[in-house]
This record gives C-alpha cells, structure tokens and sequence, in this order.
C-alpha cells in the first residue's frame, strides 16, 4: 500500500549512517552497568539457562529433575566462567579505549576519567603542575560501590582523583604496587588490597590494572 | 509462573533481564541496538546524537526493566523511550546551544547524495511532534493507533500530525525540484 506513495517511496531514501565505532560497545557497556545498579534487580537471580531447567517438571519427574539440572549446573558451571570472563575481557577493552581517547584529546593533564552510571563521564585534569609525567604511569580501573551506587575511575597511578563518596568529597591517589596491586593513598586513610572487606567512606572498593593503550 | 525459556524467546529474555541476567539483557540489546540508532537518527538527522539517544534509551531500559507492563510489545516500549530520550535531548541542545562547529561537523559526518540532502532538509524543517508521528508511521511501519500509543497522544492527533507532516513534505519537496 505504501509502496504506492511517493512520499513514502521518497522517505525510504534516506540513508541511516552507521554508528561510529566504539559507540555500540559503549551503550552495552553503560546500559549493563545501568542494569546492575537498578534497584528492583535481585542479587544472584538465576540465568535462564538454568531456569528453562526449572519449572517443567512436576513431582513425579523429581529423579529427572535433578538429574537435569545436575546436568544444567555443570553446563552453568563450565559455560558461565567463560561468558563472564568474556564480558570482563570486553569491558577492561572499553575502559582501556575510553581512557586512550581521553589522553589523546587531553594528554598529560588528564588525571582521571570518573563515571556514575548513566551519567556523562567527568574527565579530571590537573592545573598543569604535573604535566610530563602523566600519560606514563600505569592505567589503573577503581571502583567504588555501596548499595546501588557505582562509581568508576579510570586513571593513573600516582595521579591524584576527587570522588564524591556519600556526599563527601574524599581525595586520593591510586598507587600500582610491585605485585600487580593498588593502594589507594588518601587523606586520612590507606587502603591496600589486603583491607578485604574495607572500606572507604562506607563504599566497598575494587581495583584492576589496566593494560597501557 | 515459570517460563519454557528459549534465548530466542522475547518474553523470557525480558524476564530474564528484569531479573538482573546481564545475557539476556545483552542479547535484547543486540536485538534492538540497529534498530534504536536508526530511529534516533531518523528524529534527530545527527549521526551522534542518534548514538547518545540510543545509549540513554538502552540505559534508561536497564533501570526501569521491573517497570515494564508487557501491555505493549518490548519494541514499542524502546520506541517510546526513544522519543523521550530525544526531547531531553532536545531540551539540552536548546539550553546549551550548542557550538556551531559541531553543526558543521554534523553536516559533513556523512557525504549524502543530493536528494537526500533535500529530503533531510525536508525532514529536518518539520516541527518535532510532526517529525516524530511521520517518522513512526512511516519508518517505523506503525498504524496511527500504535504510534499514539508511543507518543501518548490521541490517535486522532497522531492522524492529524501525519497529514500536516505529508502535507510540508510534498511542498518542500516539490518546491525544490
């Protein structure tokens, strides 16, 4: 019917660029950090794989059930290390190039690059009064979460990042150990990756090396 | 009321991702992403808006996942964020006024043929709400009841925005020749 218009005939000429590259990986990436800080997500809810195993059974098939999803954990157990190490891979690449292209449009006055999901990323600079050791030091991925609240920082070490923990503004340095760790130097604290479980203003901390772009 | 999940399965990969299964939100992403970009695009006829747009649906989408009825299909669901993602966006440019530069790398991100420079001319000419009905109507292959759903307005409104946007097209597009 519409192929009769010639408006529509019209309309359908126009060409849709592509997305640029990067831009795609870029919105998976912060729509699934997006998704893990929704409120209403249940921590450790089942993947489907395993669900399809749940519900098909009734109690006279209890033997085959079990057998089932004995059989499906195993699967799970071998198939989801691999996925996940897979999304893992795939982000530390996304942060690797978002910090590369950050140093490339601000070179050494770029201290850090700070993202809350969902929101722009807060690009860090120093006044200049580092500049020419930066862009040299080791990338290094911080991660401060409490609650639903996540807060990433791209930097590097050794260069000095502001974050705004529970409403307080908490500085610190991030510091690439010998052993492939980070220490977290801030004023009034240390935090070193044998604190487990420690705490830096209430939010739990993670850290990652990130490999040089 | 538990689901024979298939991966190929809307519904249980919906499920799934309200639950907080990143796979399964991956997958509806990949699903939905080209289809996303080329919507934005087609409302905002900038190549990075159209990115960001479809990055904040996609974002908007994992937040509110729990929120979603299922009283409409998860397409149209997308869609309508997308509109609402694009007025935002709207609102933003009008409020920052954006550099002139960026217009004019806009203009060159993509070396259009003549016709459909004159056709984004055309496009880009109309006022948004018109842009939007024709865009779903036309690109999107919406009857008017579906799209007045999208933009919650009237099907009648929705007709009457069809019919002014038609109307604006064939002229400019006539007036060009």
């Amino acid at each position: 019917m519409k192929s009769e218009d010639p408006l529509a005939a019209a309309l359908s000429g126009l060409p849709v660029p592509p997305a640029t590259p990067g831009a795609r990986e870029r919105a998976l990436h912060r729509a699934t950090i997006a998704l893990r800080q929704s409120g209403d997500v249940a921590d450790g809810s089942p993947p489907y794989a395993r669900r399809r195993a749940a519900g098909r059974f009734g109690m006279r098939w209890a033997l085959a059930g079990v057998f089932v999803m004995l059989a499906a954990g195993a699967f799970w157990r071998l198939e989801r290390p691999r996925r996940t190490e897979e999304i893992a891979r795939q982000s530390i690449e996304i942060d690797r190039t978002v910090l590369g292209q950050m140093k490339a449009l601000f070179g050494a006055q770029l201290n850090a690059v700070v993202e809350r999901a969902g929101a722009a990323p807060d690009i860090r600079l120093s006044d200049g009064a580092e500049e020419g050791e930066a862009g040299q030091s080791q990338p290094v991925l911080i991660e401060f979460t409490r609650g639903g609240d996540l807060i990433r920082v791209l930097g590097y070490s050794g260069r000095p990042v502001c974050v705004d923990l529970a409403g307080r503004r908490t500085c610190f340095e991030p510091l690439a150990t010998g052993d492939g760790g980070i220490i977290l130097s801030g004023n009034g604290f240390c935090w070193t990756p044998q604190d487990r479980g420690g705490e830096v203003s209430g939010y739990r901390v993670a850290t990652r090396l990130l490999p040089n772009s | 009321m538990e689901a024979s999940c298939h991966e190929t399965d809307e519904t249980c990969l919906v499920d799934c991702a309200a639950n907080g299964d990143a796979d399964a939100f991956a997958e509806l992403f990949n699903r939905y992403y080209p289809m996303i970009h080329a919507f934005a695009y087609r409302l905002t006829l900038r190549g990075s808006d159209a990115e960001d747009i479809a990055q904040d649906t996609f974002i908007k989408a994992a937040r509110t996942l729990g929120s979603f009825r299922r009283d409409c299909p998860f397409k149209n669901w997308l869609y309508r964020i997308a509109v609402n993602a694009a007025e935002d966006a709207r609102r933003r440019d009008a409020r920052q006024s954006r550099l002139a530069g960026e217009l004019a790398a806009s203009a060159m991100e993509v070396a259009r043929p003549r016709d459909h420079t004159r056709l984004t001319e055309a496009l880009a000419a109309l006022g948004e709400d018109l842009r939007q009905a024709i865009v779903l109507v036309y690109y999107e292959g919406m009857n008017h009841a579906e799209a007045a759903r999208v933009l919650g307005c009237a099907e009648t409104t929705v007709s009457w925005r069809v019919f002014r946007a038609r109307h604006c097209l064939r002229k400019a597009l006539r007036g060009s020749r």
